[in-house]
């Protein structure tokens, strides 16, 4: 029982900092070559976590050399293209100047009902809206719309002025973050000196703190906690 | 290139520990098979006492190697060998020499077939 346990913990720790080492993506925008490793991992993982007469290197090794060929093909990726196109494929440009591509959707085996499928999901009721729709290589369509359909932004309507700003934590469930603060070029005493003039006594009563680069506050406290 | 580098000590790490797993286990086994040859011989000659003290140093050489032999082989198979080791031990105490002899092959032929296992040939590989 503690054999399982210990190397449950072993091979977890692996596989986690594998994946770590591997990057930070999503299962969604994994490539199909990181999808298969991804899936392999937990396959071999899990086969000496299970079964206490095989060694635990029967799971490791095949563990390290699937990472070991991750990288190097990567680093491959970076130096070939044709390699790259090869491995990972190709974007499709399915829709090109308001005209369906008939022969790529052939080529890829995409009916048209997936296609409108995957453009409404895009919030675009009408194909013949689009303008480009490309099938990026991890699986994504990106749609692209005519002008006349495409909302219009701020500086369309004479609207200059920017007014994003990104907030910064500063209190996360009654803890203060230090380097946030200092991002804001702000002490802790000046966030505390906030707080009383807000009725707080006390970071540790507040939930969420967050200042944007422009010195808005918006405040949570804690529940119960005044 | 630093993570391109790190990938190729992997591999080469990985390599270097397979060509020991290999060499260890055949060694081991290697060097037990004469133990076990000249056990059996003992046995056919009904030799009882230069038997029993060949299996006495099969029994200790095998635990010597025991905690990395678990490391690189099955469990299984080496606990079968530490059962037919038990077993050749009551029938040397029994003097049955049939019993003897089909434990010590039967032990030779699981440490012969863990050997030829960890061989790197195409066989195996495929």
């Amino acid at each position: 029982m503690a054999t399982a346990f210990i190397r449950t913990i072993i091979l977890y720790l692996l596989v986690s900092t594998t994946l770590r080492v591997m990057g930070k993506r999503q299962i969604g925008e994994l490539s199909s070559s990181e999808f298969v490793i991804t899936m392999l991992f937990s396959e071999l993982a899990a086969t000496p976590m299970g079964n206490p007469d095989a060694p635990l290197a029967y799971g490791i090794i095949p563990v390290l050399t699937l990472l070991a060929l991750e990288i190097l093909i990567s680093s491959l990726f970076l130096k070939s293209r044709r390699i790259r196109k090869f491995a990972v494929g190709k974007t499709s440009i399915l829709i090109e100047n308001g005209k369906i591509n008939q022969e790529e959707m052939k080529r890829i085996r995409l009916t048209l009902d997936e296609l409108i499928e995957e453009i409404r999901l895009k919030n675009f009721i009408n194909i013949s809206h689009v303008k480009y729709a490309i099938l990026e290589s991890n699986g994504e369509l990106s749609v692209f719309p005519f002008g006349q359909e495409q909302a219009p932004s701020r500086s369309d309507v004479g609207k200059k002025d920017d007014n994003t700003f990104l907030p910064h934590t500063v209190i996360s469930d009654g803890v203060l973050i230090e380097n946030e603060i200092e991002r804001l070029g702000k002490s802790s005493a000046e966030i505390n000196d906030e707080l009383k003039r807000r009725g707080i006594a006390s970071h540790k009563d507040v939930f969420l703190m967050q200042i944007d680069e422009q010195g808005t506050i918006f405040l949570v406290p804690k529940e119960g906690k005044k | 290139m630093k993570e391109t580098f790190v990938a190729i000590a992997i591999v080469l790490c990985i390599s270097l520990f397979c060509i020991f797993a290999s060499s260890y286990t055949a060694n081991t086994f290697t060097e037990t098979q004469i133990q076990l040859d000249a056990c059996i011989k003992s046995v056919y000659s009904e030799n009882w006492e230069k038997a029993e003290a060949e299996l006495d140093s099969i029994r200790s050489s095998f635990n010597k190697h025991d905690a990395i032999l678990r490391i690189l082989s099955n469990h299984r198979e080496l606990d079968e060998i530490e059962r037919g080791i038990l077993k050749t031990a009551s029938a040397i105490e029994l003097e049955n020499k049939d019993r003897c002899i089909n434990e010590l092959v039967s032990i030779a032929g699981i440490m012969r077939q863990i050997k030829d296992l960890e061989k790197i040939t195409v066989a195996n590989i495929l």
